[in-house]
């Protein structure tokens, strides 16, 4: 394993206290995915060395690396402002890890040249910063963070400064350096799409805490806790009690029995219980299936592919997504949940 | 890290403790000693003093009412019109900031004494005899010298804030039906009202502390201050208890309107800047319609030129008088060679420079600080802007009584160059950490990620930052120590004599033509100072 975060904790008095206990395999992309303010910077400063965390350790390659400053670490870091040296070009940039580290100068010239080639700036070498895109800035930060090889690379929101157009573009840059250089990686962003897109593995953050960490497929489909299920895209929650448990475990919720195929919470008749399933679960029924709700579509809205579609059952509201070719009908709809995609919470 | 963060904390003690030994023991020695019981009673009991106290305030009063009254109009033309010359008009009103005050006394003299430029113009124009201005050695010459440095400095200090006056305050207004006069009521002067209390708290303490300016254009006992009295009582009746007393009074009303200052400039940066390219109000073209804004610039440029042009003439003037056939000559300049004029150049450059490397030094290290710890940037400044409130005379006084308190005497020049330091520290401190607060501090981090430490930090990052503060700060610094002449009057030792204080004995010798050389080349080194920052960005006081 790269990097060990050992009981992390660092507590800020009158808000809440970090909690952190992760573990990253080499070549990882992580990526630590949480609404403003909830610690995934701290822990990526804790991780750098800008911040020191009370109490807990820090492993990378099993060397404990808590007590080290960051100039000692070898841990590159990427801002979402890039933080490029305005007093210098883009290749004495690039080339100021490899320089402080005291490579022979033909070796440091190498490396710039081979960095920008990748980044596709060979010809912005002698330019300053202040007279590059926002884009191009966002490459030079990204090669003067991997010019030195460093063993762990943090991206602290790079993209959030970018417009959509930009992103895309940005996004493919960032997965493409991640590859070529099996570089373990932690990424920081408040943006689903951008975790989801990019990440091996997610910790979403809530509080200070990391919620849960998995796969994106994981997270999506299987989340750990509620929180995470209603942080990441859209969901269904429907409120009810266990009737019975058998191989399927089966719910009351206003007068709709649902048969869940549980995984996730250890329950017994009688309990209350959150049901949850995503829209895109939710499909056209023909009649035969388990789980069938009945309702009339109160609201559509066109996203291009998919209309998302707010249908009123007997249960409440639910979301679907109708996709081309568009089936579902305005009144008399019928939908069906697979038992096996909905999950139960306490 | 442990180590590090000793050593870095006893870097960042190095400059309170130097200046609690270089400003604030002396400063102490003062007060204590001013404020015995004989002390205070000497000047309470002095008829004398006390009218002395009510001229010094009544002059500051004055003179700043006067300065912020005609600076006005001077602010609203540079933050609302845009016209040829924009650019040297700015700069030209930079110049008083960096130019000593004997070498404005040196021009005034010359431009309005008996034998003066406009009056014997006045006196060949009417054919009279007398000269019909009789400005000199009243308060009327104080008053013209100070506005003359203090006019600028008004518009200096407000046109900046009525240019970023975000447009959209007023668009809200008028959206909301405000007319012209109620935008400025109620947008202008209220965005106005911090910069304007602290230009007129901070002229009025130039004014109140004013020396030279007073003491050369005073001339009268009537028409002297606190400070001329300090030097006075100091140097000449040796009544060291009387001018401690005297001190104290004066220290004690100028801290309460640096205080004001402090205070007034500190709310002023709270106020927002104008967001993207088009966030101001765009400027009007000035045109022949705007008769009285090209008569105040006109009026302007020659107020603030005229000194200086003068003594420039004058030090090429021979004998026989300017304007008359035959009179340039290169003599003035030629006494260069000797021992009495090219000392004061070299002595001056002495202690200039190393004045510059002591202020530059502390000022690097106590920017640090404040960045690293703005919650106390106040307290900060106040402890390091108290010098503002002190002046050179009275600093020099505190020294003066604390080595014969100890029992030795130190180096006079290395009290000088301390004075001088204490001196520019407020406004090498304000440059600096204006550029120091804007160092990304993510830079700072990215360097420390790619395995910088702190000294390769300082060096290859945060001193090409903030090489502007640092150019600006030491011009700045260069050109106020190369023309004080308080503390050199002071603390000098004997036979060591700065350019300042070589052109006030030539005055006083009514040499004026060689003053004028000196003078001049004084002013060249203030103005190549003024041209440098200009190009390096402004002084923000």
């Amino acid at each position: 394993m790269k990097l060990k975060l050992e009981n992390i904790k660092l507590s800020y008095p009158g808000k809440f206290t970090l909690n952190a206990d992760l573990e990253l395999n080499q070549g990882e992309f992580h990526t630590f995915l949480g609404p403003s303010g909830c610690g995934k910077t701290t822990l990526l400063r804790i991780i750098a060395g800008f911040n020191t965390p009370d109490s807990g350790h820090i492993y990378l390659d099993g060397k404990d690396i808590t007590d080290l400053p960051p100039e000692k670490r070898n841990i590159s870091i990427v801002f979402q402002d890039y933080a490029l040296f305005p007093n210098m070009n883009v290749e004495k940039n690039i080339g100021y890890g490899p320089e402080t580290r005291h490579w022979p100068k033909d070796k440091i010239k190498a490396r710039t040249g081979e960095l920008l080639e990748a980044v596709e700036l060979a010809d912005y070498g002698k330019r300053k910063p202040d007279t590059l895109s926002g884009g191009e800035k966002q490459r030079v930060a990204l090669a003067r963070a991997i010019a030195v090889n460093p063993e762990l690379l943090l991206l602290d929101e790079p993209l959030s400064a970018a417009d959509e157009k930009l992103k895309g573009a940005l996004k493919a840059q960032i997965i493409e350096t991640h590859r070529k250089n099996h570089l373990t990686t932690i990424y920081v962003t408040h943006d689903q799409e951008e975790a989801m897109t990019l990440s091996d593995r997610i910790s979403v953050f809530r509080r200070g805490n990391i919620e849960c960490t998995g796969t994106p497929q994981e997270i999506y489909f299987q989340p750990k806790t509620l929180y995470t299920a209603k942080f990441i895209g859209q969901s269904n929650i429907l409120k009810g009690k266990v009737l019975n448990i058998g191989e399927l475990v089966e719910v009351e919720c206003q007068n709709q029995i649902f048969k869940v195929q549980n995984r996730s919470y250890p329950c017994s008749a009688g309990d209350q219980v959150t049901l949850f399933f995503r829209p895109e679960c939710c499909t056209a029924s023909h009649g035969n299936e388990e789980n069938i709700l009945k309702g009339e579509i109160t609201d559509r809205t066109f996203f291009g592919s998919r209309y998302t579609c707010s249908i009123k059952t007997d249960c409440g509201i639910i979301k679907v997504y109708d996709t081309y070719p568009f089936q579902l009908q305005s009144t008399d709809c019928q939908l069906a949940v697979k038992p096996e995609n909905i999950i139960l919470f306490q | 890290m442990r180590k590090n963060k000793l050593l870095l904390l006893l870097l960042f003690i190095v400059p309170f403790l130097l200046l609690a030994v270089f400003f604030y023991v002396p400063v102490i020695t003062v007060f204590i000693t001013g404020f015995s019981k004989d002390g205070l009673k000497a000047v309470l009991a002095d008829s004398y003093c006390r009218s002395i106290c009510l001229f010094s305030l009544k002059q500051g009063a004055l003179s700043t009412l006067l300065s912020a009254a005609i600076g006005f109009p001077g602010a609203y033309i540079l933050a609302r019109y845009s016209f040829r010359g924009k650019g040297f008009l700015k700069a030209l009103i930079t110049v008083p900031y960096v130019l000593p005050p004997i070498a404005a006394v040196l021009g005034i003299v010359l431009l309005i004494g008996n034998n003066g430029i406009i009056n014997r113009a006045l006196m060949a124009l009417s054919v009279a005899e007398q000269p019909p201005l009789q400005l000199l050695y009243s308060l009327k010459a104080i008053l013209i010298a100070h506005t003359f440095y203090n006019i600028p400095l008004f518009i200096r200090f407000v046109y900046p804030v009525w240019e970023n006056i975000p447009v959209s305050m007023y668009e809200a207004g008028k959206s909301l039906g405000a007319g012209r006069w109620r935008l400025f009521r109620t947008v202008t002067c209220p965005w106005l009202l911090c910069a304007f209390i602290a230009a007129c708290a901070l002229i009025f303490v130039l004014c109140f502390m004013s020396f030279s300016i007073v003491l050369v254009l005073g001339g009268n006992p009537q028409y002297s201050t606190m400070e001329v009295e300090i030097y006075k009582l100091a140097r000449t009746t040796s009544n060291i208890t009387k001018a401690c007393a005297l001190g104290g009074i004066e220290s004690l009303i100028t801290l309460l309107f640096i205080s004001l200052y402090t205070a007034a400039g500190h709310q002023q940066n709270s106020y927002p800047l104008p967001v993207g390219k088009h966030g101001t109000v765009p400027a009007k073209k000035l045109s022949m319609h705007h008769f009285p804004a090209i008569i105040y610039i006109a009026f302007l440029v020659i107020y603030v030129a005229m000194p200086m042009v003068t003594i420039a003439l004058n030090s090429f003037t021979g004998k026989s008088g300017w304007g008359k056939s035959g009179s340039f000559t290169l003599n003035w300049y030629k006494a260069f060679t000797q021992p009495n004029m090219y000392n004061p150049v070299l002595n001056t450059l002495f202690i200039a420079v190393s004045t510059v490397i002591c202020a530059i030094v502390l000022s690097i290290i106590i920017s640090a600080v404040i960045s690293r710890w703005p919650k106390g940037s106040f307290l900060i400044q106040i402890f390091f802007f108290a010098s503002l409130g002190i002046s050179s005379i009275l600093l020099s006084l505190g020294f003066m009584l604390t080595i014969s308190n100890l029992g030795f005497r130190p180096n006079g020049k290395l009290l000088l160059i301390a004075v001088h330091t204490a001196a520019v520290l407020p406004f090498t401190i304000k440059a600096i950490s204006l550029f120091y607060s804007r160092i990304n501090s993510r830079c700072i981090e990215c360097a420390q990620s790619l395995g910088a430490k702190p000294l390769r930090i300082l060096w290859t990052v945060k001193l090409p930052m903030i090489k502007n503060g640092i150019f600006t700060a030491g011009i700045f610094a260069f050109a106020v120590s190369a023309g004080e002449v308080n503390g050199a009057l002071m603390l000098a030792p004997e036979g060591f004599t700065t350019m300042p204080v070589a052109i006030y004995r030539l005055i006083g010798a009514y040499r004026f033509y060689q003053a004028c050389a000196m003078g001049t080349v004084l002013l060249l080194i203030c103005i190549a100072a003024f041209y440098a920052i200009d190009r390096l960005g402004e002084i923000n006081l």
